[in-house]
């Protein structure tokens, strides 16, 4: 017999704790599996009419409390116990308020509770996976001024109505990505070179310009679009470093490598990472400052508390994502780190990166959600204050970045220094 | 494979764990980051920082600048980097930073592990794109 304790939290039933189980005089195991159990007619209905509706702390309390007592009393519920506890059994988990029970058995008890318990619904456990992300809504062949909000929220519409020309003219920036659809009406005769670092070889080759999965097209368009674009005379080197979003962290050091030894590069836009500090990367990307290249990296798509590597790293400028409203989107990640005896919050900025309009493989837009969107916005900046600068240091660029940041009177270890602005370039 | 304390406090959990159960002959392929020897570094510490405005462009910097890195890091860990190719079937990078890419069997990356100039090593991982999320 299954003796059982405690109710609506994980309960341990003695008699079913061993696994697998033995059969009989056959010796053999049995293997287990999970079932989750309730009254098929669920007691929530039955007793709706009984129950009060009110929504104030009392009333829910109140409610609870009902539905506990009803259901400690339901004669099914208690049958189905009941018969739980004659099995070889564990109750994984004991819902007093649903009446539900996750229970670890062997498949043919499950067949006999269907059968000799008819009021009980058994159902097997299914794999649940996570619905993966929709990088896209509706695609749109073209955009207009109401879909280019981003750019109002840094203030370069403002800007170029005022007569400002700075476009990032031959400002050179390598977006190590998923590759470009360098045919993008937005984006042709821009990308100036186009590689593959291979994760196998750990060899670069030239490519013709192709993008894997669209994102790297998308990312672009915001750097140096003609209309989405921030600067749009930018210069793009495609790095291909994540064929189909995937890469591996030699393959990425390896990348860094090379890219610290092209002077023309000034910019890298990188919207890749691994979840938690990982300091495998540090002393690569640290080089890339060193040799003048400003490395412009996503914070991460987790939200709060949850940063990424290389994001998270002090000497890379972390981006996190805003919505139209001007606040910081809950999506972006942010976090406050301690490495090596200093405590630091990243992200360092934000930027556009809720329903952002940019371009999508074989032409036309969509609107992504993301910090790497507001990553290329912040890149596209950089490339203009570059324009307007280009003899600038980069941590003096770094700091001129983050000091014409507009607040969002939202807490630091979220917004950074605030919303990114073109006011640098001006 | 059995491993000293020292080499332990230099390796991450993943390559504590293949490292473990791998047969002495099995290749696996870390990312290392070196150690500076501490007298060249100071050396380059003292190095003269350079001036962006006394260039005519930013590439032409930039190209000082790389040119500088290189000196640097070539003398702050080419010895440790002989010593892993000695060691070692390959080893990349380490021109401009302190990170290598070293490949070779397991046995091969015990003894590297011995190096006072490796610093840490981890194994090699797949790297994700920051995926966009479903746009509301």
């Amino acid at each position: 017999m299954a003796a059982c304790a405690g109710v609506g939290e994980r309960v341990q039933c003695i008699a079913g704790a061993m696994r697998p189980v033995r059969g009989g005089d056959s010796a053999q195991s049995t293997v287990m599996a999970v079932y989750l159990i309730r009254p098929r007619n669920s007691l929530a209905v039955r007793a709706a009419t009984l129950i009060g509706k009110g929504f104030t702390y009392p009333e829910r309390e109140a409610q609870i409390k009902e539905v506990r007592a009803l259901q400690s009393q339901d004669p099914l519920h208690n049958e189905i116990l009941g018969w739980i506890r004659e099995e070889p059994a564990e109750v994984l988990f004991h819902g007093a308020v649903t009446g539900s029970l996750i229970v670890e058995m062997a498949p043919e008890g499950a067949e006999r509770l269907r059968q000799e318990v008819p009021g009980a619904l058994v159902l097997a456990d299914q794999p649940i996976g996570v619905i993966q992300p929709r990088p896209a809504t509706a695609s749109k062949s073209s955009v207009g001024t109401g879909d280019l909000w981003h750019l109002r929220a840094i203030g370069l519409e403002a800007a170029r109505q005022q007569g400002f020309a700075g476009t990032g003219r031959d400002v050179r920036v390598l977006v190590l990505d998923t590759g470009i659809d360098a045919t993008h009406p937005e984006l042709q005769g821009k990308v100036e070179q186009a590689l593959a670092f291979d994760p196998v070889t750990l060899r670069e080759y030239p490519i013709q310009g192709y993008d894997s999965s669209g994102h790297g097209t998308h990312v672009t368009g915001f750097i140096c679009g003609n209309t989405v674009g921030v600067a749009p005379e930018a210069r793009i080197w495609n790095g291909l470093m994540l064929p189909q979003g995937r890469g591996t962290v030699a393959n990425f050091a390896l990348a860094l490598e090379w890219a610290a030894r092209q002077p023309a590069i000034q910019i890298i836009n990188l919207s890749a990472g691994i979840h938690g500090y990982v300091d495998d990367l540090r002393d690569a990307v640290a080089t890339l400052m060193n040799v003048g290249v400003l490395v412009v990296c996503a914070s991460g798509n987790e939200g709060a508390n949850q940063t990424r590597s290389p994001g998270n790293y002090v000497e890379v400028l972390s981006v996190g994502a805003t919505t139209e409203q001007g606040r910081v989107a809950s999506f972006s990640s942010s976090g406050t780190l301690v490495v090596n005896n200093h405590q630091y919050t990243v992200p360092d900025v934000v930027a556009p990166g809720a329903a952002v309009y940019s371009c999508v493989m074989g032409g036309g837009y969509a609107a992504w959600d993301g910090t790497s969107m507001a990553t290329g916005i912040v890149s596209g900046v950089a490339a203009l204050i570059l324009e307007r600068h280009p003899m600038i240091r980069v941590p003096d660029l770094l700091d001129t970045i983050a000091a014409t940041c507009h607040d969002l009177q939202q807490v630091a270890t979220r917004q950074g220094a605030g919303l990114v602005q073109v006011t640098a370039a001006l | 494979m059995n491993l000293s304390r020292v080499q332990q406090q230099k390796i991450d959990p993943l390559l504590r764990d293949a490292l473990m159960h791998a047969r002495p002959e099995d290749t696996l392929r870390v990312v290392m980051t070196l150690q500076p020897d501490e007298e060249q570094a100071l050396e380059a510490d003292m190095e003269r920082e350079l001036d962006p405005t006394q260039f005519h462009s930013r590439e032409a910097y930039r190209s000082a600048l790389i040119e500088q890195q290189k000196r640097r890091t070539l003398h702050e860990i080419s010895q440790t980097i002989h010593e892993l190719e000695r060691l070692l079937t390959a080893v990349h990078g380490g021109e401009m930073s302190h990170t290598v890419v070293a490949e070779g069997s397991a046995q091969q990356v015990v003894s590297a592990l011995t190096l006072t100039g490796v610093r840490r090593a981890s194994l090699d991982r797949p790297l994700e794109l920051v995926e966009p999320r479903p746009c509301r």
